[in-house]
C-alpha cells in the first residue's frame, strides 16, 4: 500500500494524464558563486505541453536557475535530464543542441534588420554562397502563421515593430532550432495590455505544439493566466509547486516567505486556540 | 498577397503605390530617394548656369574625379555600417601611392609587383587598425586618428628628401587614362542591364511560385527601363568624347561586388548585424571580432586602390597627393548617400551616389567660376542636410507600428 503512495516532490506534480517522460527534469541542483549559495537542492520538472511558471523575489535564484538550464552556468551538483537523457551543459550551444531555447529579457534582436533577417540571424539559409531570401521569407510566414502572430510585414525593420511584435519575433526565432523546451525570461515586462495578451496567446500556442515552457515572470496575473503549475523559489531554495490558478495571496506569501514568520505563526496559534 | 493577408495586422491598410510612397516619406523609410532628388536638383542648377555641365567632355572629366572619391567612400561606407569611423583611410591611400611611386619610379620594381605590395600594405594596415579596435578595444576614432598622423609622417619618410614625385608615363597613369572603345562600353552596359534585369525577374518569378508578395510586372519593367536609360544615356554621352574611363569602370565593378556581398551573403548580413546590435550578433553566433577586423582590412585595400587611382589621374605621388579634404569628401559622400552614422543602415550605392553629389558640386562650381572655398561651404550644407535627414528618419522609424 505504501509503495503506491506517490512520492512527495516534483514527481507528484507531473501533469495528469500524461505518462510520457518530462521534457526537463532537474534533481538536487546546487550552484555556488564563491561564498554565495545561489541554488540549493532544486528539483524542477517541466512536462511536454506544460507551462511552468517560475516565480520568486529578486535574488531568489530564478536567473541563476535558467542560466544553468541554458548552459550559461554549470551546476556544481545535481542532475539535469532532458527528454530522458542526463545532460551536462558546458556552453549555451550544448543546451541548444539538447533542445533548450531561451528568449532573454533584452530580446537580442537587431533593430536595423527586418523580421526575416532577425529570425534567421546566424543560421541563414543559402543556395551556394548566396542567401536564399525566398526560402527564408516563406519559412518566416509559415512559422508566424502557425503562431497566429500579427506582424504587418516580415520585411519591415524590427525598429518599426511594437514591443509585443518584437517579443513575438524573438519567440518565433527560438522555435527555428526545433527546441523541446522554451524558456521565456520576463516576456511581458514593459508591454501594454493588448501586447501582453498577444504574448500570452503565443505561450498557449507553444503549449499546443507540445513544447515544455518555463515562464519566468514577476507578474503574478500573467503567470496565473497561462501556467499549468507555478514553481516558487525563495533564497535559492524550492518553496514548492502550486497549481496554476492558485490564489495570488498564497503565491505572494510563498514568494516573500510571509507564510513563515513570527506574525503568521502567531496568527496560526491563535487560530488553533479558538 | 492574399495567401498571407490573414496573418497581417488588420490595422495595416493595403494601399496603392502613391500612398505607400507618401507614407514612407513620412516614416523616414526613404532609402536613396533624397540623394537622387539632390542629384537631379544639382544637375538642373548647374546645367542652367553653364550648358557645358552635361557635355561629353565634362562628364568624362567628372567620371574620373567621382571614381576615386567613390572608391574611398566605399571603404568608409563599410566602416560606417559597423557604426564606426575611420579617419586614416585617405592618408593610408596617400602613403600607399607614395610607396608605389618610390618603388616604381625610383627603385624600378615591376609595376604589378609594386601594385600588389601597395594593396598588401592597405590590407595589413587595415588588419592592424582593426585589431587595435576589435581585440584591444580602443575606440576606432582614436586608433584611426593615430593612423592619420602616423601615415602622414610615414608618407614623408617614404618620399625621403624629395617630396615631389611624378607618376607621368607610369603604368598607374596609363591605367587611369585608359578609355574603353565605344563597343566595349556598350557591351558592359548591356551586361549590367541584363544582369540586373535577369536578377529581378528571376526573383519575382521565384517569389511568385512560393506564394510570396512579388513586385508587379509594371514595377519590374519600370526599374529595368530606368536603369537602361541611365546606363546607355551616360555611355552615349561619354562615347562622344574619350569614352568610358577605366577608373570609373573599376569603381562600378567594386561597387557591384560590395553591393552583392552586403545584400546576398551571410558575411554581408553579419556586417549589418554587428552594426545594428553587437550583443544580438554575438548571441546569434556571429564572430564579431573577425567581422570587424575583416571590414577594416577591406577598407584598407579600398584606401590603397583610391591612392592608386588618384595618383594615376593626377600623376602626383608626392606628399601633396591627399589631404584631409579627401577624407572629408569621402565621409560626406557616404553620409549624403544615406548611410547612417549610427551603424547598420546603408548600401554600397550610397557611397557611389554620394560621391556623384560631392563630385558634381565641386565640378559644377568650378565650371561656373567659384573657388574651392565656396565648394567646401556648399558641400558642408549638403552634408548637414544629409545628417539631418538621417536623424529625422531614425526618429520617424521609431514611431511606426506603435499604438
Amino acid at each position: 500500500m505504501t509503495s503506491e503512495t506517490p512520492e512527495p516532490g516534483p514527481a507528484a506534480s507531473r501533469p495528469p494524464g500524461d505518462g510520457s517522460e518530462p521534457v526537463l527534469e532537474m534533481r538536487g541542483i546546487n550552484k555556488r558563486f564563491g561564498a554565495v549559495q545561489a541554488l540549493t537542492d532544486i528539483h524542477l520538472t517541466v512536462g511536454r505541453g506544460e507551462v511552468v511558471g517560475l516565480v520568486g523575489d529578486n535574488g531568489a535564484g530564478k536567473s541563476t536557475l535558467i542560466k544553468v538550464i541554458a548552459g550559461v552556468h554549470t551546476a556544481d551538483e545535481g542532475e539535469l535530464i532532458m527528454n530522458g537523457t542526463a545532460q551536462k551543459f558546458s556552453s549555451p550551444k550544448d543546451a541548444q543542441k539538447a533542445g533548450v531555447a531561451t528568449v532573454f529579457q533584452d530580446l537580442a534582436l537587431c533593430e536595423n534588420l527586418d523580421v526575416v533577417a532577425n529570425l534567421f540571424l546566424g543560421h541563414e539559409k543559402t543556395r551556394g554562397a548566396v542567401l536564399d531570401e525566398v526560402a527564408m521569407e516563406a519559412k518566416s510566414w509559415e512559422l508566424l502563421r502557425s503562431l497566429s502572430a500579427k506582424i504587418p510585414s516580415v520585411r519591415v525593420p524590427i525598429a518599426a515593430l511594437s514591443g509585443g511584435q518584437r517579443q513575438t519575433v524573438a519567440i518565433a526565432r527560438s522555435l527555428l532550432g526545433e527546441p523541446s523546451l522554451v524558456m521565456l525570461d520576463e516576456p511581458t515586462a514593459a508591454l501594454g495590455v493588448a501586447q501582453t495578451a498577444e504574448v500570452l496567446n503565443l505561450i498557449e500556442r507553444l503549449k499546443e505544439r507540445d513544447l515544455g515552457v518555463l515562464l519566468v515572470s514577476h507578474n503574478m496575473a500573467d503567470v496565473q493566466a497561462v501556467a499549468d503549475r507555478v514553481h516558487v523559489l525563495r533564497l535559492g531554495k524550492d518553496v514548492g509547486d502550486f497549481a496554476g490558478d492558485e490564489r495570488t495571496d498564497v503565491l505572494v506569501a510563498a514568494i516573500t516567505g510571509a507564510s513563515d514568520n513570527v506574525v503568521t505563526q502567531r496568527a496560526t496559534r491563535r487560530g488553533e486556540r479558538r | 498577397m492574399t495567401r498571407n493577408s490573414f496573418i497581417t495586422d488588420e490595422r495595416i491598410s493595403h494601399e496603392g503605390f502613391l500612398a505607400t510612397f507618401i507614407r514612407r516619406v513620412r516614416e523616414g523609410q526613404l532609402g536613396s530617394l533624397p540623394v537622387i532628388l539632390a542629384l537631379v536638383v544639382i544637375v538642373i542648377v548647374f546645367q542652367s548656369a553653364n550648358s557645358k555641365f552635361i557635355s561629353p567632355a565634362n562628364l568624362v572629366n567628372l567620371s574620373t574625379t567621382v571614381a576615386y572619391i567613390a572608391i574611398l567612400a566605399l571603404g568608409i561606407n563599410l566602416i560606417l555600417l559597423l557604426g564606426e569611423i575611420d579617419l586614416s583611410l585617405a592618408q593610408l591611400g596617400g602613403l600607399a601611392a607614395s610607396l608605389l611611386g618610390v618603388l616604381v619610379v625610383r627603385q624600378g620594381v615591376p609595376p604589378v609587383m609594386a601594385l600588389i605590395i601597395m594593396l598588401l600594405l592597405g590590407l595589413v594596415v587595415g588588419a592592424i587598425q582593426g585589431w587595435f579596435f576589435a581585440v584591444v578595444g580602443i575606440p576606432a576614432f582614436v586608433v584611426t586618428l593615430a593612423g592619420l598622423l602616423a601615415y602622414t609622417g610615414l608618407t614623408l619618410t617614404t618620399l625621403g628628401t624629395q617630396k615631389n614625385l611624378s607618376m607621368a608615363d607610369t603604368f598607374a597613369f596609363e591605367f587611369s587614362s585608359f578609355y574603353f572603345p565605344a563597343l566595349w562600353a556598350y557591351a558592359f552596359g548591356a551586361i549590367a542591364v541584363i544582369g540586373f534585369g535577369g536578377g529581378i525577374v528571376y526573383s519575382k518569378m521565384r517569389r511568385h511560385s512560393e506564394g510570396l508578395d512579388a513586385p508587379s510586372w509594371t514595377s519590374v519593367f519600370v526599374r529595368i527601363a530606368v536603369l537602361t536609360i541611365i546606363v546607355f544615356g551616360f555611355l552615349i554621352l561619354v562615347n562622344q568624347d574619350f569614352g568610358l574611363a577605366m577608373p570609373f569602370f573599376l569603381m562600378l565593378v567594386i561597387a557591384i561586388v560590395i553591393d552583392l556581398v552586403l545584400r546576398k551573403t551571410r558575411y554581408g548580413r553579419s556586417i549589418y548585424a554587428v552594426g545594428g546590435k553587437v550583443e544580438a550578433a554575438r548571441r546569434a553566433g556571429i564572430r564579431v571580432t573577425w567581422v570587424r577586423i575583416s571590414v577594416f582590412m577591406a577598407a584598407g585595400v579600398l584606401a590603397a586602390l583610391f591612392g592608386f587611382i588618384k595618383t594615376g589621374v593626377t600623376t602626383n605621388a608626392g606628399s601633396t597627393l591627399v589631404g584631409t579634404q579627401d577624407l572629408l569628401d569621402a565621409i560626406a559622400a557616404a553620409v549624403i548617400g544615406g548611410t547612417s552614422l549610427f551603424g547598420g543602415r546603408g548600401t554600397a550605392w550610397a557611397a557611389v551616389l554620394g560621391a556623384l553629389v560631392v563630385g558634381a558640386i565641386k565640378n559644377g562650381l568650378s565650371l561656373i567660376g567659384f573657388n574651392s572655398d565656396a565648394q567646401q561651404i556648399i558641400t558642408a550644407v549638403v552634408l548637414l542636410a544629409a545628417v539631418v535627414i538621417d536623424a529625422l528618419s531614425r526618429r520617424g522609424q521609431r514611431y511606426v507600428g506603435r499604438g
